[in-house]
């Protein structure tokens, strides 16, 4: 079959929201399908993209929008047809294509191109938040692309919710997926002898999704600054890193916050620290919980995405109930009190995610792909 | 006799809250007999408060949309050329002192750098802050310069100053905390309404879900233990384009009957007459005009801890507060409040004496004075407990 992959993601070259449906793609190119892939161009080429091509799938690596959704907006106000990837479907004509919304707010206008030519399709929203809401002018267009899908593939419930906020509609065709992980699934990692006590914060040094600035606001505080507890941030700079190296010195935190960069082999996170320490203002479904659960490690996270689902409060981790600095002190406060049980809790985490999570996320989504793309699915009811 | 300089960064919308401070101390200021001028957005009609400011005496200036972004505009910066587009405003009118008021921390910051090109002094007079929004290293320098660079910086509330100081990752010296004027008298006492129908609570604020969070309210009031109790709300506000969401929520969850939309309202006293509690679900504000009205006006009041509302409402005595802005939260909140419906009437009463104790009673002169104090040449210096106050909720 010829399979379409769009992918909205414009403020990066790749990144964790894009991994299900590359790996996914490449697969049902593995497996003789013809796979059409369009993302926005940029300087560097990710690797998954050149494996991609490697594996015979042509790859249209667009330009940036020049009048960005201002003149997507002004185009469908004059009633006007047009849309700069429509040339691109009408050359691929595909049996169906999976829409990738790495937020959802992302422009998918590419819909409306889709239904005229009456392609099949299915949405991935990869992440969402009550931070940011679709712009009232785009919200009829944007209704339209998720009530016309066969499938709106989510990967929490809480993010089903924030969509169907966000819409003002119901979403009775939702399906929950799992995104892959980068470990082993039952990976081999020491546990880090001696003090300090060390939690890592993995993710893209972005404060307003990855909230890097609780950790420090919490740290600053007295009751902080004479425990043995080291946070690492590791991951790469989103635009805050300067603000984050800045406030350690400001606030003097130069014993308690390291800078670990980015790091490809998670296990080697986990071979020295502790604990996951994750302060999201916003989620999807954090690859770094279920790595670190699989890794055997207790999570301090904020209840958003999928982490209330994952971590069981006070049993595999603690749950701050909201991102803020109170909150997630309070969290880390328990944490830090029940410290020499995080090795038994990192232990249960890890059966815990083993049966809760897919062993074969991406095997799992091609053949629900393949399902949709033959018509052996109708649309599903939701399981949110 | 001084020349006041007034820039305000409003976009969004016509006029605002944001808008109340800085308008009402410039009358106060040419009352006193100071010279003011005004650069307001370019309007479709002009808002009645400027019409008001113009027969008073100042001169207006409309500026328009900058007609280059931030990134063209820093590129021919570097070459030496300025296109910063209120040089010339300034050049004409030479003011002693320019007030920039903000809405948001990461609004605009051209008249900052171009009160530093010709050597005027600023102050900047923010209105609101919050998680939604961050300064990120494209921008980090235009705003540690605006920030640090003015003769002083006015917040509404110490929540807010550290957010901004966080976000700039830097202390800012001359911070001071200022107080928001109020559409009510200092004397209000608008009558308790009749419970015989339930009680009705108030949401008031700009329909605007990102910022006031009225989709908390819907999600709170659709649980079922909500659906059996007589309480209604009532939303109030002018549109800030969520109006039809907002609507077609309420339709979605069946929530028609406890849950309605009142439109914009001229007289808050009389609206305060008509309702028993203030419901205010923000999620980031800086001192939101509607809770010292609710407090002004005697009524008790469930919100986010957000803003200045931690400050102003003691919880579970003169309101009860939600840690932060999630329907769980709220909702707990919301219980607390249910449980003491009975004494709604009386912590009402005492919020109105402890703003009265402890708020300005004309904010607007006080701010004037601090214009003028700061313009003279005077000196701000943050007071050290400020900081203390927003690392102290978390301890």
């Amino acid at each position: 079959m010829r399979l379409a992959f769009y992918s909205t993601i414009t403020g990066l070259p790749w990144g964790g929201s894009e991994e299900l449906w590359g790996q996914a793609a490449l697969l049902l190119a593995r497996r003789g399908h013809e796979v059409f892939v369009n993302m926005q161009r940029w300087p560097e080429v990710p690797n998954r993209l050149t494996e991609l091509v490697e594996a015979g799938a042509d790859v249209h690596r667009r330009r940036r929008s020049r009048g960005g959704r201002g003149l997507l907006r002004a185009v469908r106000q004059c009633g006007v047809h047009w849309h700069p990837q429509a040339r691109w479907l009408s050359r691929v004509r595909p049996d169906f294509a999976l829409i990738t919304s790495s937020y959802h707010i992302d422009d998918v206008s590419i819909v409306d191109a889709c239904l005229r030519r009456r392609i099949p399709y299915a949405m991935n929203l990869q992440c969402a938040s009550r931070l940011q809401w679709i712009d009232p002018r785009d919200l009829e267009p944007m209704r339209r692309a998720y009530a016309s899908a066969r499938v709106c593939f989510v990967l929490s419930r809480e993010n089903a919710e924030i969509l169907s906020a966000n819409l003002a509609m119901p979403l009775e065709h939702v399906q929950i997926v799992d995104n892959p992980y980068n470990v082993s699934r039952k990976p081999r990692v020491p546990w880090p002898e001696g003090e300090p006590w060390r939690m890592a914060c993995v993710g893209r040094m972005h404060f307003l999704s990855k909230g890097q600035d609780l950790i420090l606001r919490v740290l600053r505080q007295e009751k902080w600054r004479s425990r043995p507890l080291v946070v690492t941030f590791y991951g790469q700079d989103q635009g805050n890193e300067r603000q984050a190296r800045d406030l350690v010195r400001l606030w003097e935190l130069e014993r308690h916050v390291e800078f670990g960069g980015f790091v490809p082999r998670v296990e080697e996170i986990w071979a020295n620290n502790h604990a996951l320490l994750l302060p999201s203002r916003y989620e999807g479904l954090p690859m770094v919980t279920v790595e670190a659960m699989l890794c055997r490690r207790a999570c301090v996270v904020t209840c958003c995405g999928r982490n209330g689902d994952l971590v069981d409060d006070n049993e595999t981790g603690f749950v701050a109930q909201a991102a803020t600095v109170k909150l997630l002190d309070e969290a880390l406060e328990r944490a830090w009190q029940a410290r020499h049980q995080w090795r038994e809790m990192g232990e249960l985490a890890a059966l815990r995610v083993d049966q809760r999570y897919s062993r074969q996320p991406v095997e799992d989504f091609a053949d629900r792909i393949e399902a949709l793309a033959a018509g052996r699915v109708s649309r599903a009811r939701s399981a949110a | 006799m001084m020349r006041f300089g007034f820039y305000s960064a409003m976009k969004a919308l016509p006029w605002g809250g944001s808008e109340e401070l800085w308008s009402r101390a410039a009358h106060v200021l040419l009352d006193r007999g100071h010279s003011v001028c005004i650069s307001y957005r370019k309007q479709q009609q002009t808002p009645a408060p400027l019409k008001k400011l113009r027969r008073h005496g100042a001169r207006m200036r409309w500026h328009g949309r900058p007609l280059l972004g931030r990134t063209a505009r820093r590129s021919l910066a570097r070459l030496g050329l300025n296109t910063n587009p209120h040089v010339g405003w300034l050049d004409r009118t030479r003011p002693d002192l320019v007030v920039i008021t903000v809405g948001i921390h990461t609004d605009d910051c051209t008249m900052a750098d171009a009160c530093r090109r010709r050597g005027i002094p600023y102050v900047v007079n923010l209105q609101s802050a919050g998680d939604a929004h961050w300064m990120h290293e494209g921008n980090l320098d235009d705003f540690r310069g605006m920030y640090l660079g003015a003769r002083a910086c006015f917040f509404v509330s110490a929540e807010n100053l550290d957010i901004v100081e966080t976000n700039l990752a830097a202390r800012i010296p001359q911070a001071a905390i200022v107080a928001n004027p109020f559409h009510v008298s200092w004397q209000a006492a608008p009558d308790w309404p009749d419970e015989a129908d339930g009680l009705q609570m108030a949401c008031v604020g700009r329909l605007h879900l990102e910022s006031k969070g009225q989709d908390l309210v819907v999600d709170v009031l659709r649980r079922d233990k909500w659906r059996a109790r007589p309480l209604s709300v009532v939303f109030w506000g002018s549109d800030h384009g969520d109006r039809r969401r907002l609507n077609d929520l309420i339709r979605l969850h069946g929530l028609g009957d406890r849950l309605s939309i009142g439109g914009f309202a001229n007289d808050i006293e009389e609206l305060w007459s008509r309702h028993h509690a203030l419901l205010l679900p923000s999620r980031y504000e800086g001192s939101a005009l509607a809770l010292l009205e609710a407090m002004l006006c005697g009524r008790t009041a469930v919100a986010t801890t957000i803003g200045r509302a931690g400050e102003l409402l003691a919880d579970n005595q003169t309101g009860f507060l939600a840690a932060a802005p999630t329907a769980d939260l709220l909702d707990e909140a919301l219980e607390r409040a249910w449980q003491r419906r009975s004494e709604w009437r009386a912590m009402g009463t005492l919020a109105a004496q402890r703003i009265r104790a402890t708020y300005s009673a004309c904010p607007e002169a006080d701010f004037a004075s601090l214009l003028e104090q700061v313009a003279a040449g005077g000196e701000i210096h943050r007071r050290s407990d400020w900081v203390s106050a927003a690392q102290g909720e978390a301890a």
